[in-house]
């Protein structure tokens, strides 16, 4: 373990020192930055821009808890809600005799973009569809309202001589059941294409990284008193983990500068792209569900660039890399190729299913999976199980390779030729 | 002490091993010699644990030699480093990988740069370095540790004499410091210089080993080293070729070469030189250089022949 700690610090280090790096970074960073303010500046130029002037509609029921309570009633009106969410026609569901079943038949065929059921105190249910993402931004200040309005009937319905705790009334807060009605995969659709192209380009580029580097070793001839120093395995793994986390700090570099970007121009792009917002506050993505497509994020990694480094290891130049490394680049493309196929709905779902416990198409079917809602947490528990399987299996037979590889020099074995060669040793 | 036993290994088809087997003892310096492709490079990485044997053993003080990996030091003949990384944080990291204590390594590391008067470099990256300075740090990533036994692959290949000096001079005081030096090199008159024992391989297999001053004297005494001169002529040298028992004659240094018929003749010959009012400065037994012994011991006959046992 020490040794594969002692590899992966040198090759992150190598990495995130070499000029290369440093100069690659700056230069997604200005440009992302850049970027940020190209819309701002185009806005400026075009006075033409046209506001939405489209209101939203929205239902509200009070129960009759609700009804009966002058705090409540005299204060949750159209007019109060018009001025708590803009650009909105709010409808008074029950003075129409609606219930909670009418509320999700008038989101689900379009007649409305939200509803909410109150019957006093800080809990209160929202429903919207998934499509509509302005709809959640809805959420945060109704919250806020009926907060306000929980605390007035908290301190109203308090008899005189009893004394209410300030403290409680002042950390009371809005309990809102969110409930998602009809909705589709509009929003995580791309998420999904992001997310998958973002994993394909961080195995091209770093899985590349990894096989030159490789390669590099056996042509500087330093490969040979590695393996006298170190376990061909440790330095394998070392190698891999260091690539990529100087991958991930890229890629932390890249995010940081669009989201300093945003940050830049927050008051443009807040009322410009709501809907991002929308997309990043209101997405169902849980913490723990983003943790598990991170991981999924890097075994997919790990999976691809133990292949690369296998492979490399069995060839003594630059050029004969790229040639070795063609097949798992075709994998690759075929992968992502699936993934996008699987999330546009083109693929039969039995065999996207299937696919998905594929570990080669795991990391990129599965997360299309994911964002369709098509894979409950066992799915993805078990998808994760499978992949996780596979990288171990994939790192066990590279470390055979890459073994016998890296003494290999001339011409590149065969693969029959290099299969004999591994189980002889 | 080292044990290679009935060591064999194959690549394919060839067989490149072949029951190889020797000792090196412990605190001496071995020359370990061969013509190209016989199997030295592969013995020594079979020691390095590089490659597997296909049977016998290497033993180190009775140890499987993979399991005293960490107490070996060594320079491949293939040499390379990280062109683009410094010599200090490559150096380190080469400690590290070997295990060694990061509290001390950085100090070792200069001070064995220091002794190798490449301190200068330190903080350089090797890619700078001429060919002769790059085998310099190798050569302290192989001492990193100060391992029990040295394997030096073809160490002076590509050095120029002041380096070659320098590296010398290393080598020397690990030899001094009664570590065992193994030595692969095909520079005879360095191995002669530095080592006591050899062993030479052709073909996979152990031709000769053991003392090298033993073998030597095994050889038979009869070529003898003359000088002197002569009263009376300029060309002494038919004289020489008509005493009794010399075989034939021929200049060699500041004197002559004699080949006698037996080793038996040379007392005959000192007397009949003294006959001839020769003058003699000097009349020595000419023991055989290890460049002989390496010619008549891994040189394959001519083609057509067959070699005589």
């Amino acid at each position: 373990m020490n040794n594969i700690a002692t590899v992966i610090k040198f090759e992150y280090s190598g990495h995130v020192k070499a000029k290369s790096f440093k100069v690659m970074s700056a230069i997604f960073a200005v440009l992302i930055i850049g970027l940020s303010f190209v819309p701002r500046a185009m806005s400026a130029m075009n006075e033409s821009v046209k506001e939405d002037t489209t209101n939203k509609t929205a239902v509200y029921i009070l129960e009759e808890s609700a009804k009966n309570d002058p705090v409540i009633s005299g204060a949750f009106t159209k007019d109060t809600l018009s001025q708590v969410v803009a650009k909105t026609d709010w409808i008074n569901g029950g003075e129409k005799g609606y219930d909670e079943n009418d509320l999700k038949r008038l989101i689900g065929n379009g007649e409305a973009d939200m509803a909410i059921i109150y019957g006093g105190g800080p809990a209160f249910k929202f429903f919207a569809p998934g499509n509509k993402l302005s709809a959640y931004s809805s959420v945060y200040p109704i919250g806020e309202f009926i907060t306000a309005l929980a605390k007035q009937q908290a301190i109203a319905g308090l008899p005189e001589d009893v004394r209410q705790d300030a403290s409680e009334i002042a950390s009371m807060a809005s309990q809102p059941e969110i409930i998602d009605i009809g909705g589709n995969a509009q929003n995580n659709f791309w998420i999904g294409y992001f997310l998958m192209f973002l994993l394909f380009y961080m195995i091209m580029g770093y899985g590349n990284f990894v096989s030159s580097s490789i390669v590099s070793e056996k042509t500087s001839k330093a490969m040979e008193l590695l393996i006298t120093a170190a376990k061909p395995f440790d330095l394998m793994i070392g190698k891999v983990v260091g690539v990529g986390l100087a991958a991930l700090t890229q890629m932390a570099i890249i995010l940081a500068s669009a989201v300093a970007g945003i940050l830049l121009n927050l008051p443009f792009w807040k009322e410009k792209y709501s809907s991002l917002f929308d997309l990043i506050t209101t997405t169902n993505v849980s913490p723990a569900l983003a943790v598990v497509l991170i991981v999924f994020f890097f075994l997919g990694f790990f999976l691809y660039a133990f292949i690369f480094a296998a492979l490399s290891s069995t060839v003594s130049k630059a050029e004969e890399a790229a040639t070795v490394v063609t097949l798992p680049m075709l994998l690759l493309f075929a992968s992502l190729a699936l993934g996008f196929l699987s999330l546009s709905g083109v693929l039969n779902k039995t065999l996207v299913v299937v696919l998905s416990y594929i570990p080669f198409f795991t990391p990129f079917v599965m997360v299309s999976r994911f964002c369709l809602g098509d894979v409950s947490l066992p799915g993805l528990a078990s998808g994760f199980a499978v992949l996780f399987a596979g990288v171990m299996g994939i790192a066990w037979v590279a470390a055979k390779i890459y073994r016998v590889g890296v003494m290999m020099y001339g011409k590149p074995m065969k693969l029959p030729e290099l299969i004999k060669t591994v189980r002889q040793r | 002490m080292i044990e290679i036993k009935n060591l064999s290994k194959s690549f394919g088809k060839k067989e490149v091993l072949q029951n190889l087997s020797f000792n090196v003892k412990d605190g001496v310096a071995f020359g370990f010699l061969g013509r190209n492709g016989t199997g030295k490079t592969t013995t020594i990485r079979i020691l390095m644990n590089i490659f597997r044997e296909d049977s016998g053993e290497v033993l180190v003080n009775g140890t499987p030699a993979y399991e005293e990996k960490s107490r070996i030091g060594y320079l491949p003949e293939e040499r390379g480093l990280y062109a683009k990384r410094k010599i200090r944080e490559q150096l380190i990291y080469l400690g590290r990988l070997k295990g060694l204590d990061p509290a001390s390594l950085e100090n070792e590391v200069l001070s064995k740069l220091d002794e190798m008067e490449a301190l200068e470099y330190a903080d350089v990256k090797l890619e700078t370095l001429s060919k002769g300075n790059q085998q310099k740090i190798q050569l302290v990533a192989s001492l990193l540790g100060e391992p029990e036994v040295v394997v030096l692959d073809e160490p002076f290949s590509g050095l120029d004499p002041i380096n070659a000096q320098i590296l010398k001079k290393a080598i020397r005081r690990q030899v001094d410091l009664g570590k065992t030096v193994i030595f692969s090199s095909h520079q005879m008159a360095q191995v002669e210089e530095f080592c006591d024992d050899i062993c030479i391989i052709n073909h996979g297999k152990s031709v000769i080993s053991g003392n090298l001053n033993e073998i030597k004297r095994a050889y038979p005494r009869d070529r003898i080293y003359v000088k002197g001169s002569l009263a009376g002529t300029e060309a002494p040298q038919e004289t020489l070729a008509s005493l009794p028992g010399v075989l034939s004659t021929e200049p060699f240094e500041d004197g002559w070469r004699i080949a006698l018929t037996d080793a038996g003749a040379k007392d005959h010959l000192f007397d009949a030189l003294g006959s001839a009012k020769f003058s003699i400065d000097t009349f020595s037994v000419m023991e055989p250089t290890l460049e002989q012994i390496f010619v008549e011991k891994a040189g394959d006959p001519p083609a057509g022949t067959e070699a005589v046992q």
